[in-house]
């Protein structure tokens, strides 16, 4: 376990000479550098971390330029162009070794630990730098005496650099564990949990034995130089490759069947909700089918209307209009028919009798009579009269035939007319239902989002059948797996019987053996670290993290679960295992407490015990979620030191007063007169340290308002 | 000769006042799309003689006194061949004749029963005009209103609860 | 030991259960776990140093081997 004593910088950045103690101990882990922005805080987390890591650990800026050590305001004229950076961080390493015997043995030792650079300054901005090789004194009784081990070597092993943003941590950029591109974080998660849970090491050393029990088995062939026992061990060798190729295959179709899982899963969502707004395809044939709806409609109401008009043609309407004429005429001409005259008999009856040569009194109508003259005489004098009357009795009937029609009201003008327009109406409703029709069916289509549904569920047919696929590949590539390995057994019983035939060999069969050994405790512990520890770094995670928004109701009733995924997601689950974006559903208090969650559940799991630095942990918090995180980091941490300003301190005094071991305050020269009330006692620009809690102020950190502010209250025994 | 046959006004000349000539085309189809809707909703007599047979029956409707002025200029719009078929429109020509003569005889008189006929066009015309114009709507709902309403003065619904409003 | 190194070695002992000391040589876990742990610091140490990395491994795992055949490892 590493705990940070105390630290000085000289002449890095604002830290012109600048000298922090730190809290040590369990009792109070806590310690507190409270400092406004821009007065120090990030600059004193890359002082330590430039302190333990030298120049990789600095920041890397944009356009390329290098991350200037030296103070801004550095006078040249005055100091001269060559600037001495120095740092002297003073730690406690504290380790638990295994004895041979499987017992524990605690050894401390107390290191300091010097960087050194200087940097030539040029005109303008350039300026060049050299460092120095750090040194690292350990303390003995005969004082400090520089070890001989190399320091990087020896600070590696105790605080490696891939760690370096976990245990010195700036609150704003450490959300990068959540934040950023799907594949920066899933790196940075991946190479965070790997390092510090030794992966990386396992995997490397394991990498190396194989090639050792590799290279064992051909000198062992070599050395034997029998046939039968070259070619086992070939095939042996051969055997190893294979499997490793099966296994990585099985690896790969693991992994994206996973990334084609998450990939439906997405998909459908993306289907779901624009299902929701509605199907584009659906709308737009229902939309032409109200159109040709429309259409039909516009043809009805035409053909209607020409129906109704031809009403106006129609003999029912002069009927109608004459119908009391009809009658009178009627009236007219009844007399007349009833006497017979119409229609006329007479011309007929003559005909009839001249046809037949005797008349109705029985004398000769035969041709040449006079009788026969008369009668002819007779019918030309009355054609014209017999026809008019002819023509009456047709009127008479004609007329009987009206007065009949018009008793009969569903006949009648109006009844048609009523019926024609009750045509017209149903036509005008159709056709005003398709546009009605037309103009909901335009408002959804214009709701829908845009997508191509059709495409997306392509998409998921096509991601559904790659999974398939993959599924298929791990099957085959396991079977295989098992079935090289089941070979590979054989090959190796062969080839050991061999071996055990000859004594001489006794010696390389041991170093086979002890290589294989070794290959399966790693074998082992990598399956270990990569599937329970895994997930008990996720569990721890989520836990704590569960523990700080308990505080806050609004994401309480949303979030349900936070976990990392094999494939070193962080994600965040709300109900129904509805997967949240951290960037949308959780506000910023959320992801600060995630990423903080992620970073002590990681050190706690990996059993690694490094003082956790964070630079305004707090930011963007507020109210009991605050007051949990704070809680929770300093109950996880074995040394934990909080840079906050006086907002993230804010409700949180109580915490502090009783979690705090030390505590100091940082102020910036260059905020007097605007921020600082006392003008400092130096001409360049520089962070002041001054002993004051959270809970006082003095005349190098006043600032304005804190004279009126009730929790503090004024130190005057400071010195300047 | 059969009954469809019949038609003693062929020769004889259907007119109507050259005052309204052009009300006359404007509210009759004969040289318009006879096919399109919105023209028969502005012009709802699909040929002349339907507008000279709807004048004639809605002056004796009227009861309108059969008066015209010698001095009344007229248009011959058609012969009475285009009559040739409108077998209902012949009798009733005739009929209308007889009652208005009280002579059945008058029949055999066509030129008679073409110039009453004439005459009784040119005083029911300018009422079917103001008919096509009476109202906010177009010329074919206006003229179904008022047509109604006078057919229902002539032939009371026998149903009193028919509407009377105009259909659309 | 080293930082991150301390819960390697409990899973290191766990894992060596499935060894079966008595196909091998009394006492052979422990043997093993030292060498193994002499590894890890090796590849920790390579990490931040060249190392002849490979050559080191193989010989911590001669020297395993060694112990066997002192042993009168039969096989």
């Amino acid at each position: 376990m590493l705990e940070i004593v105390e630290a000085h910088f000289q002449n890095y950045r604002l830290l012109r000479d600048t000298r922090v103690a730190f809290s040590t101990g369990r009792e109070r882990p806590l310690t507190v550098i409270r400092a406004e922005n821009e007065s120090g805080k990030t600059t004193l987390l890359t002082a330590l971390q430039w302190a333990f890591f030298g120049d990789d650990a600095l920041p890397t800026l944009r356009g390329g330029q290098r991350y200037r050590l030296h103070p801004l305001d550095w006078d040249t004229s005055r100091q001269g162009r060559r600037v001495e950076i120095r740092a002297e961080v003073t730690f406690r390493f504290r380790s638990l070794t295994t004895t041979p015997t499987g017992g524990e043995q605690e050894l401390e030792n107390e290191y300091v630990l010097q960087r050194i650079a200087e940097e030539q300054l040029g005109d303008g901005n350039a300026f060049d730098r050299f460092t120095r090789q750090p040194t690292l004194l350990q303390r003995t009784q005969a004082g400090y005496t520089p070890i001989e081990t190399n320091p990087a070597v020896l600070i590696d092993s105790m605080i490696p650099y891939s760690l370096k943003d976990v245990f010195f941590t700036d609150g704003d950029r450490a959300l990068a564990f959540i934040e950023a591109s799907q594949d920066a974080k899933r790196e940075r998660v991946r190479n965070a949990i790997r390092s510090l849970l030794g992966l990386e090491l396992v995997e490397a050393a394991q990498k190396h034995v194989a090639k050792a029990l590799s290279d064992l088995r051909r000198a062992n062939s070599a050395a034997q130089g029998g046939n039968d026992f070259d070619r086992l061990t070939s095939e042996l060798n051969g055997l190893d490759d294979e499997i490793e190729a099966a296994e990585a295959r099985k690896t790969a179709a693991r992994s994206a069947q996973a990334r084609l899982g998450e990939e439906i899963v997405v998909y459908n969502e993306r289907l779901e909700r624009a299902l929701v707004k509605g199907d584009r395809e659906a709308l737009s044939q229902q939309l032409r089918r109200a159109q040709d709806d429309r259409e039909a409609g516009e043809h009805a109401v035409a053909s209607s209307i020409r129906d109704y008009a031809a009403l106006f043609r129609d003999s029912a309407l002069a009927l109608n209009l004459l119908a009391p004429v009809i009658s009178q005429a009627h009236a007219l001409l009844q007399p007349l028919h009833a006497q017979g005259r119409i229609p006329s008999t007479f011309i007929p009856l003559l005909q009839e009798r001249l046809r037949s040569g005797v008349c109705i009194c029985g004398r000769s109508l035969a041709d040449g009579t006079p009788e026969h003259r008369h009668v002819l005489d007779q019918l030309a004098g009355r054609q014209l009269e017999d026809e008019a009357n002819d023509r009456l009795g047709q009127l008479f009937y004609r007329a009987e035939t009206f007065i009949d029609t018009l008793s009969n009201p569903g006949d009648r003008w109006v009844a048609q007319l009523r019926m024609r327009s009750a045509r017209v109406d149903d036509a005008r409703r159709q056709r005003k239902r398709a546009e009605e029709t037309i103009r909901e069916t335009q408002l959804m289509l214009e709701q829908v989002p845009d997508v191509d549904i059709v495409e997306l569920r392509r998409q998921i047919k096509d991601a559904t059948e790659q999974l398939t696929k993959q599924a298929q590949e791990a099957v085959l590539a396991e079977a295989e797996f098992i079935g090289l390995a089941g070979k590979k057994k054989i090959v190796e019983r062969e080839r050991e019987q061999i071996l055990k035939s000859q004594r001489k060999l006794s010696r390389q069969r041991a170093n086979e053996q002890a290589a294989r050994d070794l290959l399966a405790v790693l074998n082992g512990t990598i399956n270990v670290l990569r599937g329970e520890k895994l997930n008990t770094v996720s569990d721890e995670m989520n836990r704590l993290f569960l523990d700080m928004i308990v505080a806050d109701p609004d994401q309480n009733a949303i979030i349900r679960k936070a976990e990392i995924t094999p494939d070193y997601d962080i994600i965040v689950t709300g109900s129904r295992d509805r997967r949240l974006d951290p960037d949308v559903d959780l506000n910023g208090a959320s992801r600060r407490a995630l990423t903080i969650a992620f970073i002590l559940a990681l050190t706690k799991v990996s059993e690694t015990a490094a003082p956790n630095i964070i630079d305004t942990p707090l930011g963007m918090t507020a109210g009991q979620v605050k007051r949990s995180i704070l809680e929770a980091a300093v109950r996880e941490s074995t040394q934990l030191v909080l840079l906050l300003t006086r907002d993230e301190i804010h409700r949180t005094e109580d915490l502090l007063d009783k979690y705090t071991g030390s505590a100091c305050t940082f102020s910036n020269t260059a905020h007097y007169p605007l921020q600082l009330v006392n003008a400092p006692p130096f001409d360049d620009q520089r962070v002041m340290v001054c002993p004051c809690n959270h809970r006082q102020y003095c005349a190098t950190c006043e600032r304005l308002h804190d004279a009126t502010d009730g929790t503090l209250r004024q130190r005057t025994d400071t010195v300047r | 000769m059969t009954l469809k046959d019949y038609n003693p006004f062929t020769q004889l000349e259907l007119r109507l006042p050259d005052a309204y000539r052009d009300e006359v085309t404007k509210y009759s189809r004969t040289f318009a799309d006879t096919g399109s809707s919105s023209k028969a909703e502005d012009s709802p007599f699909e040929r002349y003689v339907d507008l000279w047979m709807a004048s004639i029956c809605v002056a004796v409707a009227e009861g309108r006194e059969v008066v015209v002025p010698t001095a009344t200029k007229t248009w011959r719009f058609e012969y009475g061949s285009r009559l040739q078929g409108q077998t209902a429109w012949i009798d009733l020509l005739q009929l209308l004749a007889i009652t208005h003569f009280q002579d059945p005889l008058v029949v055999a008189d066509a030129r008679k029963v073409i110039d009453l006929a004439n005459v009784f066009a040119a005083t029911g015309l300018p009422v079917v005009l103001q008919m096509l114009t009476d109202g906010h709507d177009r010329p074919l709902w206006n003229l179904s209103m008022r047509m109604m309403e006078l057919i229902l003065t002539v032939l009371p619904d026998p149903d009193d609860s028919y509407e009377t409003e105009p259909p659309i | 030991m080293a930082v991150n190194v301390r819960h390697l070695t409990h899973l290191f002992r766990e894992q060596a259960e499935v060894i079966d000391e008595a196909a091998r040589i009394p006492s052979y876990r422990l043997e093993l776990l030292r060498h193994l742990t002499a590894v890890i610091e090796f590849e920790q140490e390579n990490r931040v140093r060249a190392l002849p990395i490979q050559q080191r491994v193989t010989e911590e795992c001669t020297r395993l081997g060694g112990k066997l055949e002192e042993g009168n490892w039969e096989g």
